[in-house]
């Protein structure tokens, strides 16, 4: 009996320190987000010192809070040939550095967050926001857009190229919510869905899709081909704080939303019937989640492209630290996928200089290595 | 603690094959009603109606006197659980992890003091405590099964409901599984198990029900269901039924010589041959 007592002692306390570790994480993993943010800022085409940086940054927020405070930076400061202006940079780190950076992290996370929902309630380990349709869905859309040459722009009479990227925009989100939706519907079958069926279908709907793409670039001119493979690579060039706008809201509710389902996804992986034993509803559970997911990855290739790999592989690399438990899974993701997706967009952006790689070829070449190592190593832990 | 499930006239079938045609039967706490009949016979389907996994196309299951679909999943969770045949995970959780799951629908906010001390009971009982730190999906079949039981007891519910609970286990620990259900019946629990095994049904249900292609061909008492007319006629086996040596219950006892078993019942239906070698193997899973 005392020998009973004991082991239960033992594992309540190994459970009592997992709360902060997991809090220990979550902060680790904030301070990297915030130092690779101000690191992002700072490098590019006109390096800028990282203190320069921090008082813009604080000026700018306390500016737009209305607070009383004042770095001491001097921004009416002259600036002289090939000395470091205030002015210039401030207006570089406040109108078009941050913006992007930020957009990269929100779309990491998005995709992060997405692909770690979806294994959950799909209960498949390679479920993917590719795999369900929603970003080769976006692809399709945006391709579509350019192949017609549809432009908001048009109706406004105005021939502002931002809006013509707007229209690609919309006609990306639409696509991905139809595509996903379309998956879902063929994948429901009297009133259950199949989780193989939904991946098998999403892989057929995927196939379909490149092969349109693949005709779109063969049929269409040097200029639109650009367009096109912006699409399907990726990048974050060209963001302005406006499109943060659109993702944003997005991206918060996901963030806030999914964390709540976490225990219900971890019953999820008994199976959906055992899960249901246990209270859970199922169906709905996986409605929320392809929907949120389909939301935030339609939202995120439509600003950004598709970006491969991350949604599938930022999960497995959490799970391997942290184990499965999604409480820790989830909010990790979200962190991790932001970090990793700013280094990705500053490696694109700063390695060949004056032009830019495609984003979406980055992750894959570091995300392929690093998956492929995981993969065998955690093969080996379960021995 | 009320439970009391009363199942009415159910009727289930897809297409044209009738899974599951007019059964009716009633199970009330303190007692262990074990279902049994050949392969396919439909006990899996009748535990899933009952388990509220399938609806019947006619007929009506009361918990309590409710309509079963009128409870809330989590409502229903609260009062009865359910033991799979098989259990996987399709991610790398603890054998810990998977039996505090078992305490999902008590749980508000994170788990207390108490639900680790309710699963390392349920563990400790099951005798699997010492592999609460292994990965699930890496224990045998029948450490899973002990597991996924400790995780059915975590749950604490006035109602049971498990499909085979023993077809993984070695002889020790099918009983273990079914003293735990008499030490739950007499709390005030009712327990309904699917069980291939006769004998040990008719050791420790308290009824059996044995059905037979969708029918529930007789409920009763071991004594009164477990004779060698009614097994003959449902499994197409000959079998002696004896007294047992220490337990006042029937001890059955087949009587096939020479790699035969008798003939079946019917034309056509081959079942003894299938119930001999699901005796020894454990079963597919199988629709029915």
């Amino acid at each position: 009996m005392i020998g009973k007592l004991s082991v239960w002692q033992a594992t309540t306390q190994r459970y009592s320190r997992l709360l902060p570790a997991r809090i220990a994480l979550v902060l680790v993993l904030l301070v990297m987000l915030v130092f690779i943010s101000l690191s992002a800022v700072s490098t590019g085409a006109v390096s800028i010192q990282r203190d320069v940086v921090f008082k813009v940054s604080v000026d700018a927020i306390a500016e737009n809070l209305h607070l009383d405070y004042d770095s001491g930076l001097d921004y009416s400061a002259r600036c002289l040939p090939g000395q470091p202006c205030i002015q210039r940079d401030a207006a570089l780190i406040r109108e078009i550095r941050w913006p992007r950076v930020i957009m990269a992290g929100l779309v990491g996370a998005c995709l992060a967050i997405a692909g770690t929902a979806l294994q959950g309630a799909l209960r498949n380990p390679l479920a993917d926001p590719s795999l369900i349709g929603a970003s080769s869905g976006a692809a399709v859309g945006a391709v579509t857009a350019i192949l017609l040459g549809v432009n908001i722009g048009d109706l406004l009479n105005s021939d502002a190229p931002a809006l013509a990227r707007l229209t690609q925009s919309l006609f990306a989100f639409g696509a991905a919510l139809i595509t996903t939706f379309g998956v879902f519907r063929l994948a429901r079958w009297q009133g259950r869905t199949d989780s193989t069926t939904l991946l098998l279908i999403g892989l057929a709907i995927n196939t379909m899709a490149s092969a349109y793409i693949g005709l779109a670039t063969f049929i269409s001119d040097i200029r639109e081909v650009n367009d096109i493979v912006f699409w399907t690579l990726g990048s974050f060039a060209e963001i302005f704080w406006r499109d943060v706008y659109v993702v944003l809201p997005f991206a918060v509710l996901s963030v806030v939303i999914l964390p709540f389902l976490a225990r219900q996804l971890n019953l999820m992986t008994l199976g959906e019937a055992e899960a249901q034993h246990l209270g859970v509803n199922a169906e709905r559970l996986r409605i929320i989640c392809v929907g949120l997911a389909a939301m935030t990855v339609g939202v995120s290739v439509a600003f950004a492209g598709i970006i491969g790999f991350v949604g599938l592989a930022v999960p497995h690399l959490i799970r391997f630290f942290t184990g499965p438990d999604h409480r820790i899974v989830l909010p990790a993701s979200v962190l991790t996928g932001g970090i990793l997706m700013i280094a990705a967009d500053l490696w694109a952006r700063t390695v060949a200089v004056p032009t830019e790689v495609p984003v979406g070829i980055v992750t894959a070449l570091f995300g392929g290595p690093v998956f492929l190592v995981l993969i065998i190593l955690s093969r080996r832990g379960r021995g | 603690m009320v439970n009391h499930l009363d199942a009415q006239h159910l009727h289930y079938h897809i297409g044209k094959a009738t899974l599951v045609g007019d059964i009716s039967l009633e199970v009330t706490g303190g007692e262990i009603l074990a279902i049994v009949g050949p392969n396919g016979a439909g006990k899996t389907t009748l535990l899933k109606l009952l388990a509220g996994d399938l609806h019947p196309q006619s007929g009506q299951i009361l918990l309590n006197g409710h309509p079963l679909h009128h409870h809330k999943p989590l409502e229903l969770a609260r009062q009865r659980a359910v033991m799979p045949q098989q259990a996987s995970v399709s991610l790398d959780f603890t054998a810990y992890e998977v039996a505090l799951m078992g305490r999902h629908p008590h749980i508000r906010g994170s788990e207390t003091r108490e639900d680790h001390r309710i699963v390392e009971e349920a563990l400790h009982r099951t005798e699997v405590l010492h592999l609460r730190e292994q990965l699930y999906a890496t224990l045998s079949g029948g450490e899973k099964a002990r597991v996924t039981l400790a995780r059915v007891l975590a749950q604490q519910t006035p109602i049971l409901l498990l499909d085979e609970p023993t077809s993984t286990l070695d002889l020790r620990h099918q009983h273990m599984t079914m003293q735990i259900m008499r030490e739950r019946a007499k709390t005030g629990v009712a327990v309904v198990a699917v069980l291939h095994d006769l004998n040990l049904a008719a050791m420790y249900a308290d009824r059996i029900g044995m059905i037979h292609k969708g029918q529930l061909e007789f409920i009763g008492t071991p004594e009164e269901v477990l004779t060698a007319a009614n097994i003959h006629a449902v499994f197409g086996l000959a079998v002696e039924v004896l007294a047992h040596p220490t337990h006042h219950c029937p001890l059955i006892v087949p009587l096939a010589t020479n790699g035969h078993v008798s003939t079946p019942p019917e034309i056509g239906a081959s079942s003894g041959r299938r119930v001999l070698a699901d005796q020894r193997v454990t079963s597919a899973p199988h629709l029915g």
